[in-house]
């Protein structure tokens, strides 16, 4: 059994981003490390099939066992081509309305993967042990 | 559907209340009665911080909440309650474990000791600990990203302060205070902190090479299964990680305290394979024999191996019954490992990793007194001593005068335990050296002697020399 922890953190990863859009939507400010943070799921989303240890890396927590997991129990192969869509214009667009609609348009798949880390964060132990419980 | 402000208000002030009391229970610790060292002050001082942070963010939320029209940031405000609720409940659990844990409910001469210790190595000077007592008969580490990380992403959440840097968190069985060589676990634990703080990025460039050599002969893996090999392997390399940084710290009194713990000596007389529960490999932890199969390979390389090879004691025995690489190890993690990576072959990249570490571990510490050689100079009188229910503080070889470091105290200590308890019974007037219970008093009252001489030891290190 993997630690929970590594879901509570996944979930609130995904809620600063999410808190990023809201951000965007409302006053139009963008934190200057949302791009590479975004671009982190992006590559996330993309990776359906074989990958390499290394490239899993380069996705930050996403890449991780608890990430890999929690987006392959969420998103369908559709939706996961839509939602990196969403998040590619969010961040290549230059037109600030695009910007906010886009960022406003992925906030429901975030909520949906911050849930789901949450519902394994919840279900499982916490502490590192030094040995497992006999 | 909209939401009424009347719910939204009730979601708001139900974590309100949950989180209120928390904060009152750090207000009003008192000044006299119980004492904390200064790691828990700063840690309750810190909790009461950001618990008030959160209050103040949560009395303008409901409007926040409110204010919108666009039904999805409605939603997702409302949602952000429960990502901050399940990050205050995860703190939640650790306030009272750390409450319970004040200055006389723990071994506060071997902490301060394993701090001194990790304190010689410069980089590691602002690295302290808070120690959390816990109802299991188990030792933890809560890593980083359980206290610090979770209390950051609360502090951002809420626009509060950011967890003190360098404080790391122990849990330690709540009837362990009056012990000492048991809790040399503590120094694993120790390592966990150390290795997510300063060592991961290394490792994990030996892991990934590994596992890249493997990734060759199989062949690209689907992602779930790459993540899910990295996941073992990273999991069994801290652990292995964490026994030798331990060792180094401490020397081979961690490797008898862990033995200790599981009762590996079932494994001495036993062929290979036997009992099965020490060669399984499970989603966090590896196989307790392999993680005895480094402790000796670097308890040879660090020269305690040549100080402790004769003795007859079961650890001794164990560690020697595991020198060999087992052919016997089970890989059990709820599943089968997929049909392209065998058990034998992720094995191998951890057995890879594991051996470099051997290597790796020692160079990260700074050792300031060679304590094997001392240890070698000094047991033999710290024995004499001993026997006699002298505290050994200071020793006098060859008429002069020295104070054992905590590390010579600890293992002269501990091998004494293994191997002369019978002959300080003997000494004693009515006791019996076949009686358990004499024995167990016996241990117990050798432990308070050595915490009394690392206690000593801090103070007469200090003593200007004459």
């Amino acid at each position: 059994m993997q630690t929970s922890s590594e879901y509570l953190t996944l979930a609130l990863d995904v809620r600063r981003l999410t808190d990023s859009l809201v951000r965007i939507v409302e006053d139009g400010t963008q934190p200057v490390d949302l791009n590479a943070s975004i671009q982190k799921v992006v590559f996330s989303l993309q990776g359906t099939g074989k990958t390499s240890i290394k490239s899993l890396r380069e996705r930050g927590r996403f890449g991780r066992y608890a990430g890999v997991r929690a987006i392959n129990e969420v998103f369908g192969q559709k939706e996961r081509q839509e939602f990196a869509g969403k998040l590619r214009m969010l961040i290549e667009t230059r037109s600030a309305d695009e910007r906010r609609e886009s960022a406003l348009a992925s906030i429901p798949y975030f909520d949906a993967l911050e849930r789901r880390a949450l519902y394994h964060h919840r279900r499982q132990q916490t502490a590192r042990r030094l040995v497992t419980s006999r | 559907m909209s939401v009424s402000d009347e719910i939204v208000r009730q979601e708001v002030s139900g974590l309100y209340r949950f989180i209120e009391p928390l904060v009152r229970r750090c207000a009003e610790l008192r000044e006299d009665y119980p004492v904390y060292d200064g790691t828990s002050l700063e840690f309750f001082g810190y909790f009461e911080k950001l618990g008030r942070e959160s209050l103040q963010f949560l009395e303008q939320l409901p409007d926040e909440i409110l204010k919108n029209q666009d039904p999805r940031l409605s939603s997702t405000k409302r949602q952000k309650l429960l990502s901050l609720r399940s990050a205050w409940e995860d703190l939640h659990q650790y306030l009272r474990p750390a409450l319970d844990a004040d200055a006389l409910h723990l071994p506060i001469p071997l902490i301060a000791a394993l701090h001194d210790r990790l304190h010689e190595t410069k980089d590691w000077r602002s690295y302290r600990f808070t120690l959390f007592h816990t109802d299991e008969a188990n030792y933890f580490q809560l890593p980083s990203n359980m206290v610090g990380d979770v209390a950051n992403h609360i502090a951002a959440e809420v626009g509060g302060t950011q967890y003190p840097a360098g404080l790391g968190h122990i849990q330690i069985p709540y009837s362990q205070a009056d012990g000492l060589f048991l809790n040399t676990i503590l120094a694993h634990e120790m390592g966990h902190f150390i290795y997510q703080e300063y060592a991961s990025h290394d490792v994990e460039v030996a892991i990934d090479t590994a596992l890249g050599a493997m990734e060759k002969e199989t062949g690209e893996l689907n992602e779930g299964t790459a993540a899910l090999c990295e996941e073992l392997v990273s999991n069994w390399v801290q652990e292995v990680f964490c026994d030798l940084f331990a060792i180094c710290l401490i020397g081979p009194a961690f490797s008898f305290a862990f033995l200790e713990l599981i009762a590996a000596s079932m494994l001495i007389g036993q062929q290979d394979g036997e009992p099965d529960v020490f060669y399984r490999f499970e989603w966090e932890h590896p196989a307790d024999v392999a993680r005895f199969h480094y402790h000796k390979l670097l308890l040879e390389k660090l020269g305690w191996w040549q100080a402790i090879r004769t003795s007859q004691s079961a650890p001794v025995q164990v560690l020697n019954t595991c020198a060999r690489r087992s052919k016997r190890f089970t890989v059990e993690i709820n599943g089968a490992l997929p049909k392209k990576v065998t058990d034998a072959r992720l094995l191998r990249c951890f057995d890879e990793v594991c051996t470099s570490l051997v290597g790796y571990v020692p160079s990260i510490l700074k050792r300031s007194a060679d304590d094997v050689v001392a240890f070698k100079a000094q047991s033999p009188t710290i024995g004499e001593y001993l026997r006699r229910a002298v505290i050994p503080s200071s020793i006098i070889i060859g008429g002069k005068r020295t104070h054992p470091t905590s590390v010579v105290l600890i293992n002269a200590g501990y091998m004494f335990l293994l191997e002369e308890l019978p002959t300080l019974l003997a000494n004693i007037e009515n006791e019996k050296s076949d009686s358990v219970e004499s024995r167990s008093r016996l241990s117990a009252r050798l432990e308070l002697w050595l915490l009394k001489a690392l206690e000593d030891h801090r103070l007469l290190r200090r003593e200007p020399k004459s």
